[in-house]
């Protein structure tokens, strides 16, 4: 992966997308559309097992021996292209039921959502055929500096999470003078204070005074406004006119910049004046919890990496990359053009951009972590997460549907069209749920072609998608683990995403909570959705076990539906397996380090240690020999050096908690005692300001692990959940019953007394 | 040893097969008196079955099965023929496990039982011969039926027991008529009385006035118009034509005028056999009139005209087309072609106007144009009431040059209603063509009835030409005591007038030559309407030549079942035509056989299928890579195929007839067809065997040789296609493609690299454009 960070670009001015409407895209049209009508000429069985047969070996050869970009790439992308293109036209044409009204219905929704598979795969094709990476832009002279704002909205967040967020942004390097950070609070806002209920009415205020006290002390100017109406979009919007920078960088509460962020963005918006947007990637610090609770995190790409990692590089070609609500710097003149962040929808950012777009601004991305932030710890918080992306983005479909918005360049729309469909995911999904289900338990034909006709046309197609899948993504996503995130969510959103096509503009922002602390491990209560497909699933399993042996003519297929439910079963028990919450007992993620401090007392350094993990809290420093006798009781610790990013020293207090000996060497878990604002930086610093770490840490490899060993994964994961998901169930079973044991004397008496 | 059996038993079963064929071949004559074998396979239909009855008809039994059960079809009486004698001569066999004294076979004939048969077990196979008095019979359509009662036990039974069971051998079975013709005295009105497809052979003379040195096109045209209107009255019945010259009789016969009636008294009847047709100009033909009504009739010529006058043997007549000039002789003959409604009740007739309405093509009677709905009802179909195992039926025709494309549809909507009580593994079968296709539910214990039911069959299911789809409910008796018969009357479906069936959206597009499409449908020679596309060139005008071109012709029309007046027929040439060139070797010119993929010139040459497999055996990954490489037609996949030695030699045909299809060497995109033998009178009675339905009904691939004897018809398919019709670009790709694998992949390939290319190009450019300082990322 690119993106040297010690590289910049040569300042210059950006050639503006004079070629806004790329005629060369028109002219390849009839191209194009040969490759569909060819892809739809019907041959002979044998004629298409020999294209079937060449052209995926051709694949196979790219991907496996040749660089994934250049012409190599745009090869592969056409020929898996061409093979989708031909499986959709010949299921179209040759293989939806007319046997019965409800074979038709059933076989024609499955049609759909495969049109809307295949839609995506070419959308997916066209925004990833030649992803760029950029050199950041070199900062120019302090006194040529743009005079910057950066807005920090909150709306429930922690006072301590707002604080490191807060000194992140005010540690950035800077013209001191020209930067000026803002705390938005839309937790005390005049309504929230003046709401009928009382105590909702006094944490309002008590936080309306504590956040005012802590950016006092911070040197951070604290903003509310008079009530809360839409939400972020108009939390950001109220503070427009209190602010003045001409660039404004947006961080959400948990959101902490790297040292250079601005120092690696604010160079494009001198060299492009019509650039309204540069966008870095969201960084994790924090598992989600579906890796959390299946122990994925940090030995798989983060679910997001595909998005910030490969599709926004691919977006940016096509001058289509697009706010994504945080880490991103705007120009105030842009966004005052259009009336502020719109909010017309719940995904605010999107919206934004795409109003911005469509008025001629330009955007880019800078495909480099220039923050640090925290994911939902639960499901459940996640999945309200999701359900608001999915809502803002089906939202804008129906209000400010790309393809019908005046303004935007073809490629712009294919863009804004492929982000935006990509929500519909869960209308499909919950299909594919119930297509093998119909068949095997009503006997509908719901896909009507013969076992010969699935082996060339059906099995190359799924073997292109794998093969496709892995080839533009597989570096930063594991196919399999993104089936079950996607049918996770599915089960919840496909509500939320019918809600939006019925009232588009019903739903309300909600805001996803994040860093809380939970004590012990529990079973998601959104796991009721996933018991109900795993028994019907059985069922269905039952009912094809019994057409397979009652029914010799059909076998073929009843054994494809039954590996298909089966599939679907596997995921459904690997679900269960990140739906059992693990407890998280710390506020702040402990994260890999990997330099060197020394300890000292206040007389003399001790030793110099390694530094394994670090937080805003503490650390794990790994020492070669035992500290203990060298400490004297009662003195301060401190952990001294000098900070690479700053060239400053640092000392930080702390206190040993733990310690332990591994193999030869001594580990020391210490949490850091924050005497003022400067060590505390120090430590932000420390933990949060290096953007080369989260770059790393980002692009560190990890292959996706294939078909076969995904599957084995999932399966085992699965069949260890249900297990234990059945000894929970029969351990509160056995507590219930115990529990009535001891109670049977009081609760006859109470049966007594009831009814004498 | 099991193979010496097995031929031996072929041989025996052949000559026994042989004497049956014979005997229905040849009618004997005996003075007056005529005898005639007509066998049950050929008369038995699948339509005459009584309501209680059940029956599994094949080609050459009918099973009667359970304790109760018959079988009825028509039996054919011509209204000409006096029947003297006639004999049913039945083979079967019956199950050995009856009861004697209960069971029997009886057979009646309109309604009136002739014959009982015990069913003794002792003798399972019987074969009698029961004499059916000839005043049973009646001109027209006989109902014959053989009924049976069968019992295995004297106590309550179970009617449907196994063991219940007689056979009946239709090939074996037949009638022997003793028949004569009763005198003929017809007028124009009773043309489909004399033309009658119920005669069990027809034979019939054109005769042409010897007053041209050779034959004319006018000639062939009025013989073929005539042989048309003899072929579309007798149906599908073939008819044997001879060309006759009508010359006066000797002097001495001439004399005494005054003691004959016969309006055609100078004409020389002394070889008349059978019915005639003469045909010339009034000038021609004045001399054969009777000196004393010769003005008369003269006169009464004046304009295009028909008569029908009494031979001078009465049993025959002898029709006259003739007109003042050649023009009015063929309108006289194009209006006798005409036969869907009587003429006058009248000897003769002067036609004053024809108007020929204009014909779109592929418009036979009960053709389907795809893309629009047909009623039953326009097809014929009257809405029927069925019992359990009774079987109504449709007919349509299917275009002949529809390209059916993979998994497209036939949509049929039913109307129908079923009755209440039914057991719930009751159906309504559905056969198309005699195969079994769908079947639905009737299991609504409270029956139903309901409209536009749609129901799907692939249109690959469907033949070129005529299509018959059967119904028939099976709905089992309920359960009940076994002495106490359950109640069968609310066991009835009604299938509706009102149902519908549609063709989808189809191209035509077809390929030639292709005698199993030819002999359904006449394809392609029956395309446009009244034959407009379609030219017969006779080559040396030899009377067997001719002749083969009007039995040919005539056996088109019965196709088309309408006539074929456009058609154009000419010794000299036939241009921008679907044509058949008829004529012996001798008189063939070197261009007819342009591209034929025979040689039968000074020496004759053929491919000769040697045997049937792949040359091209694959092994291992390479060789099945190989086999996916050879360009073969798709059909071909799957199939054995043969491996053609081409054969030139010097020789004769010997008395074999030869057609011969391939496409035409003037006229690209047209079929010509040529049909050939040695002589020219064994031309003719090749043409004539040819036509036979045993013969014609197998023809198939592009090559045919045969001669008059039974069994002899060859057929063989050699490598000379092409494809005629307009499809979509899409559609004729496919074709392309399936047969020319490489090219496919060859396209594909090219495709997919020039549009990679041009996305790489103008991307890289793009992204440059834009931002000089960006770089592809690697995924």
């Amino acid at each position: 992966m690119q993106g040297p960070l010690n590289l910049h670009r040569p300042g210059k001015t950006l050639t503006t997308y004079k070629d806004r409407q790329p005629i060369w895209l028109f002219l390849s049209l009839p191209l194009f559309a040969l490759l569909v009508f060819v892809a739809g000429i019907p041959v002979s069985k044998p004629t298409q097992a020999m294209v079937d047969l060449l052209l995926l070996t051709v694949l196979y050869i790219l991907a496996r021996f040749f660089p994934r970009k250049g012409l190599p790439r745009t090869i592969f992308l056409f020929g898996g292209a061409f093979f989708v293109l031909r499986y959709i036209l010949w299921r179209l044409f040759f293989t939806i039921s007319h046997d019965n009204l409800p074979s038709f219905v059933c076989s024609a929704l499955l049609f759909a959502a495969e049109f809307y598979g295949v839609l995506m795969f070419l959308l997916n094709i066209f925004v990833n055929i030649r992803p760029i990476v950029r050199l950041p832009a070199k900062l120019p002279p302090p006194d040529e500096c743009p005079f910057v704002d950066v807005l920090v909205p909150s709306f429930d967040e922690d006072e301590e999470l707002l604080t490191v967020t807060l000194l992140g942004a005010k540690a950035m390097r800077y013209p001191r003078e020209k930067l000026q950070v803002f705390l938005l609070d839309d937790g005390g806002t005049e309504a929230k204070r003046n709401q009928a209920d009382e105590i909702e009415t006094v944490r309002a205020e008590k936080r309306h005074q504590s956040l005012q006290k802590l950016c006092q002390r911070l040197g951070v100017t604290y903003l509310t406004r008079p009530d809360n109406a839409n939400a972020k979009a108009g939390n950001l919007n109220a503070a427009l006119p209190k602010t003045s920078g001409e660039l404004i960088l947006v961080l959400d509460a948990d959101h902490v910049p790297t040292i250079d962020f601005l120092e690696k963005t604010v160079g494009y918006f001198l060299e492009d004046k019509r650039l309204f947007l540069v966008q870095t990637p969201h960084f994790f610090i924090n598992p989600d919890p579906i890796e959390k609770n299946l122990g994925l995190f940090g030995n798989m790409p983060s679910e997001n990496l595909m998005f910030y990692g490969a599709i926004h590089p691919g977006l940016d070609l096509w001058n289509a990359s697009f706010f994504c609500g945080s880490a991103a710097v705007l120009r105030r003149k842009a966004l005052v053009e259009v009336g502020g962040f719109s909010g017309q929808s719940i995904t605010e950012d999107a919206e934004t951009a795409l109003v911005l777009h469509s008025k001629g601004w330009n955007s880019l991305y800078l495909r480099l972590p220039l923050i640090s932030g925290l994911q939902p710890e639960t499901f459940t918080s996640f999945i309200i997460q999701r359900m608001r992306w999915a809502q803002g983005m089906v939202q804008i479909f129906l209000l400010k549907n790309p393809l019908l918005i005046k303004g935007l360049s073809l490629p712009q729309r294919m863009c804004y069209l492929s982000s935006i469909t990509f929500w519909f995911f869960p209308l499909s999904r919950i299909v594919f749920a119930f297509a093998p289900l119909v068949f095997l338990i009503f006997g509908l034909n719901v896909y009507n072609a013969t076992l010969s006709e699935l082996a060339i046309y059906t099995v190359p197609y799924l073997m292109v998608l794998l093969i496709g899948s892995d080839y533009m993504f597989g570096r930063v996503r594991w196919n399999f683990i993104s089936q079950v995130y996607e049918l996770m969510q599915s089960m919840f959103t496909f509500k939320a995403v019918l809600a939006v096509l019925r009232n588009p503009r019903s739903p309300r922002f909600g805001v996803t909570p994040k860093a809380k602390i939970q004590e012990r491990d529990f079973i998601s209560p959104l796991a009721k959705p996933f018991y109900l497909m795993i028994a019907i699933t059985t069922l269905g399993f039952f009912f094809g076990l019994w057409r397979f042996a009652v029914f010799q003519g059909g076998r073929s297929l009843v054994a494809i539906a039954l590996g298909w439910a089966a599939f679907n079963f596997v995921l459904y028990a690997a679900s269960l397996g990140a739906l059992l919450e693990r407890r998280q007992r710390r506020l702040n993620p402990r994260l890999p380090a990997d330099f060197k401090t020394t300890v000292k007392t206040d007389a003399q350094a001790l030793a110099t240690v390694f530094v394994k993990d670090i937080s805003v809290g503490g650390a794990n420093l790994i020492s070669s020999r035992n500290l203990d006798g060298d400490i004297a009781s009662g003195s301060q610790l401190f952990m001294a050096g000098v900070n690479h990013l700053t060239k400053r020293e640092y000392s930080l207090p702390f206190k040993i908690r733990s310690r332990h000996r591994l193999q030869e060497k001594y580990v020391y878990g210490v949490s850091f005692e924050k005497k003022n604002i400067e060590q505390f930086i120090d430590i932000i610093l420390l933990v949060h300001g290096d953007s080369s770490r989260w770059l790393k840490l980002m692009d560190s490899p990890h292959p996706d692990p294939g078909f076969w060993r995904g599957m084995l994964f999932l399966t085992r994961t699965g069949l260890i959940h249900i297990f234990k998901y059945i000894a929970i169930f029969l351990g509160s079973m056995v507590l219930r019953l115990t529990w009535l044991d001891a109670h049977r004397h009081r609760i006859n008496k109470i049966l007594k007394s009831v009814n004498p | 040893m099991k193979r010496t059996i097995t031929t031996a038993l072929t041989v025996v079963l052949c000559l026994l097969l042989f004497n049956i064929s014979a005997k229905a071949a040849a009618t004997r004559e005996k003075g007056t008196a005529r005898e005639y074998i007509l066998k049950l396979s050929d008369i038995v239909k699948l339509d005459a079955i009584d309501k209680e009855e059940q029956i599994n008809l094949k080609a050459d039994q009918i099973n009667l099965i359970t304790a109760s059960a018959g079988f009825q079809f028509s039996l054919p009486i011509p209204k000409r023929i006096n029947i003297q004698q006639a004999v049913l001569h039945l083979d079967f066999t019956h199950s050995n496990a009856l009861l004697k004294n209960r069971s029997q076979l009886r057979v009646e004939v309109n309604g009136i039982v002739v014959s009982q048969i015990a069913l003794d077990p002792q003798g399972s196979h019987v074969i009698a011969d029961i004499p059916v008095p000839g005043e049973f019979m009646r001109p027209g359509y006989n109902k014959v039926k053989l009924k049976v009662a069968q019992h295995y036990t004297e106590k309550c039974e179970d009617p449907t027991a196994s063991e219940l069971w007689t056979q009946v051998n239709t090939i074996k079975s037949y009638f022997h008529f003793v028949y004569h013709y009763s005198a003929a005295n017809f007028t124009l009105a009773n043309l489909d009385d004399l033309f009658d497809k119920k005669l069990f052979d027809y034979r019939l003379t054109v005769m042409r006035p010897d007053v041209a040195a050779q034959y004319n096109d006018n000639d062939l045209l009025w013989g073929a118009l005539a042989s048309q209107g003899v072929s579309l009255r007798l149906e599908y019945k073939p008819v044997t034509l001879d060309l006759g010259i009508a010359k006066l009789k000797d002097a001495p016969e001439m004399k005494h005028p005054e003691l004959s009636d016969d309006p055609l008294f100078g004409l020389d009847q002394s070889e008349l056999r059978h019915d005639a047709i003469l045909i010339g100009t009034v000038g021609e033909l004045r001399s054969f009139f009777h000196p004393h009504k010769r003005e008369a009739i003269a006169n009464a010529i004046s304009g295009p005209y028909l008569a029908l006058f009494q031979a001078a043997d009465p049993r025959f007549s002898i029709l006259i087309i003739s007109g003042r000039n050649e023009e009015e002789v063929t309108r006289a003959a194009t209006a006798f072609t005409l036969n869907r409604f009587p003429f006058p009740d009248d000897r003769s007739m002067v036609v004053k106007e024809i108007a020929v309405p204009p014909i779109a093509a592929n418009i036979m009677p009960q053709i389907l144009q795809p893309g629009i709905r047909y009623a039953f009802k326009d097809l014929g179909f009257q809405s029927v009431t069925d019992v359990s195992y009774q079987r109504s039926e449709v007919q349509f025709k299917v275009p002949p040059d529809l390209l059916p494309r993979e998994k497209t549809n036939v949509i049929f909507k039913l109307d129908m209603a079923y009755g209440a009580g039914f057991r719930k593994d009751s159906v309504l079968n559905i056969y198309l063509n005699g195969l079994f296709e769908k079947a639905i539910a009737l299991d609504n214990k409270m029956g139903a009835r309901f409209n536009d039911s749609g129901f799907y069959m692939p249109v690959t299911d469907l033949q070129p030409g005529l299509n018959t789809l059967h119904f028939m409910p099976v709905i089992p008796p309920l359960a009940g005591d076994e002495c106490m018969p359950p109640p069968t009357d609310n066991a009835v479906v009604t299938i509706f007038d009102s149902s519908s069936i549609e063709l989808p959206l189809l191209d035509h597009y077809v390929k030639l030559p292709d005698f199993r499409l030819f002999n359904r449908t006449g394809f392609p020679y029956l395309k446009e309407a009244a034959g407009a596309g379609m030219g017969i060139l006779v080559r040396g005008k030899k009377d067997g030549s001719i002749l083969a071109a009007w039995q040919i012709l005539g056996k088109l029309t019965q196709i088309a079942a309408t006539p074929l007046y456009d058609v154009q027929i000419s010794f000299d040439r036939i241009t921008d035509r679907n044509f058949i060139i008829v004529g012996d070797r001798s008189s063939l010119h070197p261009e007819d056989l342009g591209n034929a993929p025979v040689q039968l010139g000074d020496s004759l040459r053929f491919d000769y299928p040697i045997n049937k497999g792949s040359n091209n055996v694959a092994s291992g990954l390479i060789g099945k890579l190989k086999s996916l490489a050879d360009p073969i037609l798709p059909d071909r996949v799957g199939t054995l195929q043969p491996v053609y030695a081409t054969l030139a030699f010097k020789s004769s045909l010997g008395k074999d007839s030869l057609l011969v299809g391939y496409e035409s060497a003037t006229a690209p995109g047209k079929l010509t067809m040529l049909l050939t033998n040695e002589d020219s009178k064994q031309l003719q009675a090749g043409a004539r065997r040819l036509i036979d339905p045993d013969f014609w009904n197998v023809l198939q691939g592009n090559l045919a040789a045969w001669n008059t004897d039974d069994y002899s018809l060859q057929t063989n398919r050699t490598p000379a296609e092409f494809f005629v019709g307009q499809t979509s670009a899409s559609n004729s790709l496919a074709y392309f493609y399936s047969i020319h694998r490489t090219l496919f992949l060859a396209a594909v390939g090219f495709l997919i690299l020039a549009c990679a290319w041009f996305a790489y190009f103008f991307t890289k450019r793009y992204h440059r454009g834009n931002d000089s300082d960006v770089s592809e990322l690697e995924s």
